[in-house]
């Protein structure tokens, strides 16, 4: 009974460690894997998210309700944004990221000028039970949950779909791909309003368990970052959830044996060992493994 | 004759100055012509500019009658025109399959990729389907970039030389297919070639370009002559 529940508390904090770490990077990874684009905007996007839910929630539109529309609210943020200002940047990533920081802190001033430091936070939807000496918030079991579901999505639209296929077609190749009849500039506004909206979604779903300021995006940048590094853009989505996992099995194991400090530690100098010995991150390894079976025969 | 392309007087380049200085280009329904030349004359440039990813300072190009010169790349490439570019432009993490999916947006109008009229001709391609762009050879990845400009059976096909970097045995039978697609589905064909067999077996009419400018149009008999060839390739 208690090595079952401690094994089981361990599973759920890894779940939640992970499920923290996709949905804070998965915005992010879709522009960068997708356009190059290095979006120093993105936790405010995220925070655009949690705003958005706070403001419905308070007006008493169901919580459930307030997380598709964050996504539909900044998603159409993400599309006037790409068409306004991003797209002059394409090809340069340097002007892209100073760009994007600077959206970054005209929506910070501008939520804070607009709302005050503060706002008042929403509580965590659903209670939590207890297995022996541990407990596990329902909430956090259905985050879980909506990230698998998020993988899946995810991997459907670009494995299956003819937007995924123009998509990382332009990734890998934006003239040729022009040049076979894609509409390259309505692929990437897409992809930059998905990635957006997907922060806000993101955003939405923590904003019950964080604090609603304007600034609050800030906290998800680094993790956001580290995730998407580790995870390498060969293949986004695997990315990701490559080294969300891994990230979050060096962090939860260490975090719960020495406290949070050192977890954090751990998770830092995991990342540092991991792009030391796979530069090209977690999905150029997984790339040339599947290359290789695919030549000889065996997929 | 109805004409398929019709460049005039066309001028083009890039930052560094024109390459290009007023080259006339037409193709007949039907019809392969070749653009032969030395190296740097404006070849690439020529194919560059007629499908659209280089824009023309001046002149016009004309798509079965339709004045086509302002329209970007991607138009161009749905009204039916399919480009195999230099260095063949194959998405090397885009599997076989996947790639030749992506030659399905050309020729808008019929909108149904003919996988199997591809495997017709490149049969090697069925069983290579999963497997990534990038883990095939040059010759493989020639034919790939041939299969996925013709999947949707466009009207006209723009070749930058698909033999650079081929095995000989190879540029024989793509010389052969192409030939064929040509005669018999009457997709026409303009090619730019330094590989003098090769061009002598799919063209039958070729424009000699020096200096960016079409120096003497070469009927059937002149493109036979290989000395007569020589001369205008040599460098």
């Amino acid at each position: 009974m208690e090595t079952q529940s401690l094994v089981l508390s361990l599973l759920y904090q890894l779940g939640t460690s992970a499920a923290f770490f996709f949905l804070a990077a998965v915005g992010l990874i879709i522009i960068l894997g997708m356009m190059n684009i290095i979006n120093l905007a993105h936790g405010e996007l995220m925070m655009m998210g949690a705003y958005t839910a706070t403001i419905a929630t308070h007006a008493g539109v169901p919580f459930a309700l307030t997380v598709p529309l964050a996504f539909l609210v900044v998603a159409a943020f993400g599309a006037v944004l790409e068409r306004l200002i991003v797209r002059r940047f394409y090809g340069r990533q340097l002007g892209a990221l100073v760009v994007t920081w600077g959206i970054s802190l005209v929506m910070g001033q501008g939520t804070l000028l607009f709302f005050g430091p503060f706002m008042p936070s929403i509580k965590i939807p659903g209670g939590s039970f207890s297995y022996g000496d541990f407990s596990f918030s329902e909430y956090w079991l259905v985050l879980i949950a909506i990230s698998v579901a998020l993988i899946a999505l995810l991997w459907w639209l670009y494995n299956r779909t003819t937007y995924g296929l123009q998509a990382r077609a332009a990734m890998q190749d934006a003239t040729m791909a022009k040049s076979l009849g894609v509409r390259t500039g309505r692929v990437y506004t897409l992809t930059f309003s998905l990635g957006a909206g997907l922060a806000g979604l993101s955003g939405a779903l923590i904003a019950p368990t964080a604090t609603i300021a304007p600034f609050m995006g800030q906290q998800f940048v680094a993790p956001a970052f580290i995730t998407v590094v580790v995870g390498g853009a060969a293949n986004v989505i695997a990315g990701a959830v490559g080294s969300a996992t891994l990230l979050a099995a060096v962090k939860t194991p260490v975090g719960m044996a020495f406290g949070a400090f050192y977890g954090t530690v751990a998770l830092l100098f995991a990342a540092l060992v991991i792009i030391r010995i796979m530069p090209d991150g977690i999905s150029a390894r997984l790339q040339r493994w599947f290359d290789r079976r695919s030549r000889s025969g065996l997929l | 004759m109805t004409s398929v392309l019709s460049i005039q007087g066309a001028v083009a380049g890039y930052a560094t100055g024109n390459v290009l200085h007023g080259v006339g280009v037409e193709v007949a329904e039907g019809e392969a012509v070749a653009v032969v030349g030395r190296n740097g004359v404006g070849k690439t440039t020529l194919m560059r500019t007629a499908i659209g990813q280089l824009p023309l300072r001046a002149g016009s190009i004309a798509f079965k009658g339709t004045d086509i010169t302002a329209e970007p790349a991607d138009r161009r490439a749905r009204r039916g025109i399919g480009y195999v570019p230099q260095g063949r432009g194959i998405f090397p993490h885009l599997t076989v399959r996947e790639n030749l999916l992506m030659g399905g947006f050309i020729n808008e109008a019929r909108r149904n990729p003919d996988f199997e009229l591809v495997f017709g001709y490149f049969p090697f391609l069925r069983e290579r389907l999963g497997q990534r762009g990038a883990t095939l050879s040059g010759g493989q990845q020639a034919m790939l970039a041939i299969g996925r400009a013709l999947i949707n059976e466009p009207a006209l096909l723009l070749l930058d030389e698909p033999s650079d970097g081929v095995q000989p045995s190879i540029i024989e039978e793509i010389g052969e297919i192409l030939s064929d697609l040509n005669r018999t589905r009457g997709i026409s064909v303009l090619l730019v070639e330094q590989n003098i067999g090769f061009m002598q077996r799919v063209a039958g009419r070729a424009y000699t370009l020096d200096k960016g400018r079409v120096t003497s149009e070469l009927g059937p008999e002149e493109i036979a002559d290989e000395r007569l060839l020589a001369e205008h390739i040599a460098v």
